[in-house]
């Protein structure tokens, strides 16, 4: 492991999806990169309030979630934090969602189905400054 | 590209360019050798090139084409500015006006064929190489000039501008490169993200492909943009670094003198932006607002004015000491507020003004006069929608004045004048008016000629004529098909104008007055109101109707006895400070009768003026005087002629508002 990566070891991430699957695949691809984990929630209402106890460095959020929706946990979020940097995870075919979350104020998006690099790229590129 | 939300604009900022082109003209022929003044011209033909060729306005964006290939032969000294070539550029400008007309009447300039002029201002220049013997490369280097390198973005003169201005003020423009990797979903998103993130920086003023297409996705990996900004390059390229699935940025600072480089290789508009960075632009702290949004604003203004005056006539309020001062406080303000949107909706009277320099020399040339125009007041201000309807009458009488009023230069000096005729024209404000002169120091109106002319035309009988005094015989020439003139030119005399100027004017609630003196001149006053949209007026009643009188023409109020009027044939009249004036009984010209028959011999006359005539109007009763917002009958009854419009009283009842011009 190199310095790089060592220095990345302090990023806290929290990883919000309501299918616990995706949340595992992501959290596999970042931990295995050397990123910390901090926290996880399964829609928006769970994303907001552990937002605020874990206060993380980055969210990657799904846009489809039970009760409250990614988009609208974004402007929850930003409205506590509005340095939240957050990232999108979406599906195929959700463009207009994506620009309202782009609008709200997420960083970037990944697509679903993602590559690994993806993920990482945009995480590494979110959390350099 | 859907053009037609700038089309206010573009109208308006070519108006500006076009007036400058000829104010400039004017200039030039005074003093040919000011190289800053064709590069004025140049920079305004070139402007309106740009915004015509955007708007698709093919005949103007052709002609001023061809315009500047002439301008630009001047400024490189390689053609003389002999008289003859301000002329054809004059032509140019007539015809580019002609254009912004049918533009504004139509929506288009396509009915205009500019080949003609083209070709002149072509044979001026290839009279001129041949002459000269320089290689006909220019030509087709002119046509190249639209056209910027293919590596460069296009932009647009607005868009120039703004990079020349931001330059000035020390941004930094720099010309982005995008390239997407190629497996990238969603591009548009992507786009989005690189333009989100680079706004926090400064201005995206231009992209490739345009915003719209890069949201549609209709695009491939690669899109450009140019950005103004007060960071510089490794900031830009920090901001950019952070983006994902960006295969390639490639960032390159972009200077005036770039685009001075690229459009010199292409042979145009060589001078133009050294010239235009280093000559300041005078950026006024002002906005342009569209016309409508002011009478919007005025018309709420109105609606405020009659609450106002609604409150005011409920008598509750006067009970309660707190109430009462809330409401005087509001009056004071709505009328604070309505002085306001007055002022902002006034307009110098130079904006026509500054056209009657050109029509005046074209107009000496055509008549072999030597004529000198001498404008004052003209920082007098108007509400714009007299502005716009000043503009024919004024034209219309400095023609007259031009034409008929001025003698030849021989006669002149025969009569032992000088050479040189003047005309003056002079805008002041008086009371609520604004008045407009038209003076000449010609020969004055020959009031014997209109007696001879009434009575050939029959217009009155021999012996009314021969008793008519001079002010009767002078208000004749305001008589459709009038002319004392003996030649019909192609200027004036065919007796068409004047009685249009008195319409025209009597439209906007003006009037016309003259005055002459036999060799020595003729004056043409033009009193107008300030503004058109609220007046104070004089509320009557007439049999159970509500009127309103504007105040303007009300001069005195009286009451008179039945036995106090006499008749004359079948006019009747009445004694008012030792003259006898028409009286005119409203209820019978409004046709309103009266339910109880008025059984008092005495009755209530108010005296007007209007132009230089007095009348008194039978009235019933007086209800006082108010500020009223004039409301427009609309277009249904467009053909009434007693009223002008009408307003909507406190009470909520509506008063007719009565048109002087038509009571008699």
């Amino acid at each position: 492991m190199n310095v790089g990566v060592c220095r990345q070891m302090s990023k806290k991430i929290m990883i919000v999806d309501d299918a616990l699957f995706m949340r595992m695949m992501i959290r596999n691809i970042l931990t295995k990169n050397g990123y910390d984990v901090i926290a996880e929630a399964e829609n928006g209402a769970v994303a907001v309030e552990k937002y605020k106890n874990t206060n993380p460095d980055l969210v990657i959020m799904d846009i489809t979630m039970p009760e409250v929706d990614g988009i609208e946990a974004v402007r929850m979020i930003k409205k506590i934090d509005k340095e939240a940097k957050i990232i999108m995870c979406s599906a195929m075919g959700q463009r207009e969602m994506v620009f309202e979350s782009l609008q709200a104020g997420a960083r970037d998006f990944i697509l679903k189905p993602f590559q690994a690099e993806r993920v990482l790229d945009a995480v590494k590129k979110a959390t350099s400054y | 590209m859907d053009t037609s939300g700038y089309m206010s604009l573009f109208l308006e900022e070519s108006r500006e360019h076009l007036d400058n082109i000829n104010n400039k003209l004017l200039m030039l022929e005074k003093d040919n050798q000011d190289s800053g003044i064709i590069d004025d011209i140049f920079r305004s033909a070139h402007t309106l090139k740009g915004m015509a060729g955007t708007m698709g306005f093919n005949s103007i964006s052709s002609l001023t084409h061809s315009m500047e290939s002439v301008l630009d032969e001047v400024r490189k000294n390689q053609l003389f500015l002999s008289p003859l070539v301000i002329d054809l550029l004059f032509q140019c400008y007539d015809f580019l006006e002609l254009c912004l007309k049918d533009i504004e009447l139509v929506g288009d300039d396509s009915q205009r064929d500019p080949t003609e002029l083209e070709e002149n201002l072509k044979q001026l220049i290839s009279k001129n190489t041949a002459k000269k013997i320089r290689p006909a490369k220019s030509d087709e280097q002119e046509s190249k000039g639209v056209e910027p390198k293919a590596s460069t973005m296009e932009l647009d003169e607005y868009q120039k501008d703004i990079i020349r201005q931001s330059e000035m003020q020390g941004f930094n423009t720099y010309e982005i490169k995008i390239v997407l990797v190629s497996d990238c979903l969603l591009k548009s998103a992507r786009a989005y993200i690189v333009f989100r993130e680079l706004e926090t920086l400064g201005e995206i003023i231009a992209s490739r492909p345009s915003a719209e297409d890069l949201e549609d996705e209709t695009f491939g990996n690669t899109f450009s943009l140019i950005l103004v900004t007060s960071s510089d390059i490794s900031s830009v390229r920090r901001v950019l670094d952070q983006i994902t699935e960006l295969e390639s940025i490639e960032i390159n600072q972009i200077e005036t003198g770039s685009y001075k480089q690229v459009e010199q290789d292409a042979g145009a508009a060589a001078k133009e932006n050294d010239d235009d960075s280093s000559v300041k632009r005078k950026i006024g702290q002002s906005i342009r607002v569209d016309i409508e949004r002011l009478d919007l604003l005025m018309n709420l203004v109105s609606e405020l004015i009659i609450v106002k005056n609604r409150i005011q006539n409920e008598n509750y309020y006067r009970q309660d000491k707190s109430i009462s001062e809330s409401v005087e406080y509001l009056g004071r303000v709505t009328n604070d507020l309505h002085d306001a949107v007055m002022k902002v909706r006034m307009v110098p009277v130079e904006i026509v003004f500054n056209r009657f320099p050109r029509i005046v020399r074209s107009l000496a040339k055509e008549t072999s006069k030597s004529v000198e125009l001498i404008t004052k007041g003209a920082g007098t201000e108007v509400d714009r929608t007299i502005i716009d309807e000043l503009s024919e009458p004024l034209i219309h009488l400095i023609r007259n004045s031009v034409d008929h009023g001025l003698e030849t230069p021989e006669e002149r000096v025969a009569s032992g004048k000088p050479e040189t005729g003047v005309i003056v024209l002079n805008a002041y404000h008086e009371g609520n008016n604004v008045v407009i002169e038209v003076t000449d120091d010609g020969r004055g109106i020959d009031t014997e000629k209109i007696r001879e002319q009434i009575i050939k035309k029959g217009l009155a009988s021999e012996e009314a004529a021969v008793e008519m005094d001079e002010s009767r015989l002078i208000s004749y020439i305001f008589n459709p098909g009038f002319t004392t003139s003996e030649s019909v030119s192609n200027i004036s005399g065919r007796g068409v104008g004047l009685d249009v100027v008195k319409t025209s004017i009597e439209s906007l609630g003006g009037v016309v007055e003259v005055s002459t003196a036999s060799g020595k001149g003729t004056s043409f006053h033009i009193r107008l109101p300030i503004t058109l949209s609220i007046i104070k007026a004089l509320l009557v009643k007439v049999a159970d109707e509500k009127y309103a009188l504007p105040f303007g023409n009300v001069i005195e109020l009286m009451e008179a006895r039945e036995s106090q009027i006499t008749k004359l044939k079948k006019q009747e009249l009445i004694r008012f400070r030792s003259h006898l004036i028409p009286v005119i009984r409203l209820d019978r010209l409004l046709e309103c009768p009266r339910k109880t028959k008025n059984d008092s011999d005495r009755m209530i006359m108010v005296i007007v003026k209007k132009g230089d005539k007095t009348y008194a109007l039978v009235v019933d009763d007086l209800i006082g005087q108010q500020e009223i917002v004039i409301k427009s009958l609309g277009k249904y009854l467009s053909d009434v002629q007693v009223v002008s419009g009408a307003t909507i009283l406190g009470d909520g009842s509506i008063a007719l508002i009565l048109d002087m011009n038509h009571v008699a």
